[in-house]
């Protein structure tokens, strides 16, 4: 590719609309007030795998990826905002932006922990307990 | 605001403004940090709050904001406070003196009393008093005398009546108890606005002499009925709010069809109604090549858009021209333009290519809004050429010079 094609190549790459994609704290306060998130919560992700292990005790665990339906813009009451900042600094998983319930936030970071690789595609299409049960089956790599 | 006035929030009254929650995320946590006590941020009790509206200007534009809520509240409190019987009678609004004095002169037949080219409001007057008829045929121009000393006691009641109403206290406070400020202000301004409005009237009442009180007494009699037909032209209001039905009769009249045979039309009445724009419609159940099908209050077929869709005297004046003189004057045999033709009915065609079938016939526009033509006959229209009425000149065929 000569200079001037990558030139305007690049130029027309720089033009190209983004497609428009809420912030991280826009999901997770969208999630906080939509299944009314509050302290429980909060104390939950201090040990989401047992957590996880509750709500689901049978071995393989499939569960219904909830539809996706986080606003564009989100503004909070104080009490969802602490919340959705506690939830923020608690939960360290690039996977948190796909999650769509709280159960996919409890579990996001021990998903990450055990495959770091995931698609996103996979991720927005498959409930988060899921892939844990399929990677736990599937064993270490 | 009624969502907000029923909610269980807690807001904020300070300096004559309602500071409601603020509402957060990263982007004003980081505005307001440090802007706290700011005048648009208070802080109470740890929470924050953002200045939103002063309420003394949500009481001054409640009634441009709701005004269904305000005449609501408006009808409740004048029932209560003054009695059922208006004191001043039957309100003459400024719609039905645009209709009495700019859209009536137009259409009236003027006689020798009314034979000038703009008449004025004083003059109208004393014209439809001498219309005015009585249901039991007596001349009955002018309703009751007004009572002064009836108004006088209504005003002297809203004086003792009047409700002082003082600001809410400062802090914190529940959107219900704003709610009930809200409405004890809404109904001190009500009855403020009446209570001037009234004095106003009685005012204006003590300076009027003899002839004005009588031309005000016809204004409040027509008021009070609410419908008024003279010659060709009328006007009826429509339950208790302030539109109207305002109609102009055809008249009975002739057109001609291709081959230049006469179909008689009855009369009917072109109506506007001054709460749904300003397209002109009939009200009879009617039938003529420029409605749709044969039913009451079809709209008319116009080749031009009107220009003005809100009320006032000149679009009235225009929409009514231009319904009348469609069905009149509209037709033409030669290239049968409208929905139908006078000479036959529309015959079904195939497909032409789009949509559902077409139907084409004798006319140069097939396709009706509905996408399909009703079947409308006039033969039982057609009349023979030497028709007396038509010989006479006691009806005129009115689509001879169309092109």
């Amino acid at each position: 590719m000569d200079l001037l094609r990558r030139i305007r190549s690049g130029r027309a790459e720089k033009r190209r609309k983004a497609p428009f994609r809420p912030e991280l704290y826009t999901r997770v306060s969208g999630l906080v007030r939509r299944y009314g998130l509050d302290e429980p919560f909060l104390r939950g992700l201090e040990r989401p795998g047992k957590l996880a292990r509750q709500d689901a005790p049978c071995a393989i665990r499939l569960k219904r990826k909830s539809p996706d339906e986080s606003p564009l813009f989100s503004l909070s009451t104080e009490e969802e905002h602490r919340v959705t900042l506690a939830i923020l600094a608690r939960v360290k998983s690039p996977y948190l932006q796909y999650a769509t319930s709280p159960d996919e936030i409890l579990v996001s970071e021990s998903l990450f922990r055990q495959n770091p690789f995931l698609h996103p595609e996979t991720l927005t299409s498959h409930h988060f307990e899921t892939l844990l049960s399929a990677n736990e089956r599937a064993g270490p790599k | 605001m009624k969502d907000l006035l029923e909610s269980d929030l807690e807001l904020v009254f300070r300096s004559g403004f309602v500071y409601l929650p603020l509402l957060l995320d990263p982007s004003v946590e980081r505005e307001i940090e440090g802007n706290v006590g700011h005048h648009a941020v208070a802080q109470v009790g740890g929470r924050n709050f953002v200045r939103t509206m002063s309420l003394e200007s949500l009481v001054g534009s409640y009634e441009a904001l709701y005004p269904k809520s305000y005449e609501e509240l408006r009808r409740s409190s004048l029932n209560r406070f003054s009695r059922d019987v208006s004191p001043t009678g039957p309100e003459v609004s400024e719609r039905l003196k645009t209709i009495l004095f700019s859209v009536l002169p137009h259409f009236v037949r003027r006689g020798r009393s009314l034979d000038r080219t703009n008449p004025t409001e004083e003059q109208l007057l004393d014209f439809f008093g001498k219309r005015i008829v009585s249901p039991d045929g007596s001349c009955e121009p002018a309703g009751k005398p007004f009572d002064r000393g009836f108004l006088g006691r209504i005003l002297a009641d809203l004086e003792q009546q009047r409700p002082a109403v003082e600001p809410p206290a400062e802090g914190l406070m529940s959107a219900r108890a704003l709610g009930v400020w809200l409405s004890r202000a809404l109904e001190a301004s009500i009855l403020e606005d009446e209570r001037q409005r009234l004095t106003r009237i009685l005012n204006a009442e003590e300076q009027l002499g003899a002839e004005e009180e009588y031309r005000m007494r016809i204004l409040r009699r027509i008021a009070e009925k609410g419908a008024l037909e003279i010659d060709d032209f009328g006007f009826c209001r429509m339950g208790a709010g302030d539109e109207y039905l305002i109609y102009k009769h055809t008249g009975e009249y002739a057109l001609k069809d291709y081959y230049g045979r006469p179909y008689l039309f009855p009369d009917c009445r072109v109506a506007v109604f001054t709460g749904a724009g300003m397209k002109p419609f009939v009200i009879e159940n009617y039938k003529h090549p420029f409605l749709e099908g044969h039913d009451s209050g079809q709209e008319i077929c116009l080749r031009h858009r009107i220009s003005t869709t809100g009320f006032s005297g000149a679009a009235v004046v225009e929409a009514l021209e231009e319904g009348v003189n469609a069905l009149l004057f509209g037709y033409s045999s030669r290239r049968r333009n409208g929905y139908h033709s006078l000479e036959g009915i529309p015959k079904p065609t195939e497909r032409l290519g789009f949509g559902p079938p077409l139907l084409a016939g004798p006319t140069d526009h097939p396709v009706g809004r509905r996408r399909h033509i009703l079947d409308v006959d006039f033969e039982d229209y057609r009349i023979p050429s030497d028709h007396p009425k038509i010989t006479s000149g006691q009806v005129a065929i009115t689509n001879d010079v169309v092109p």
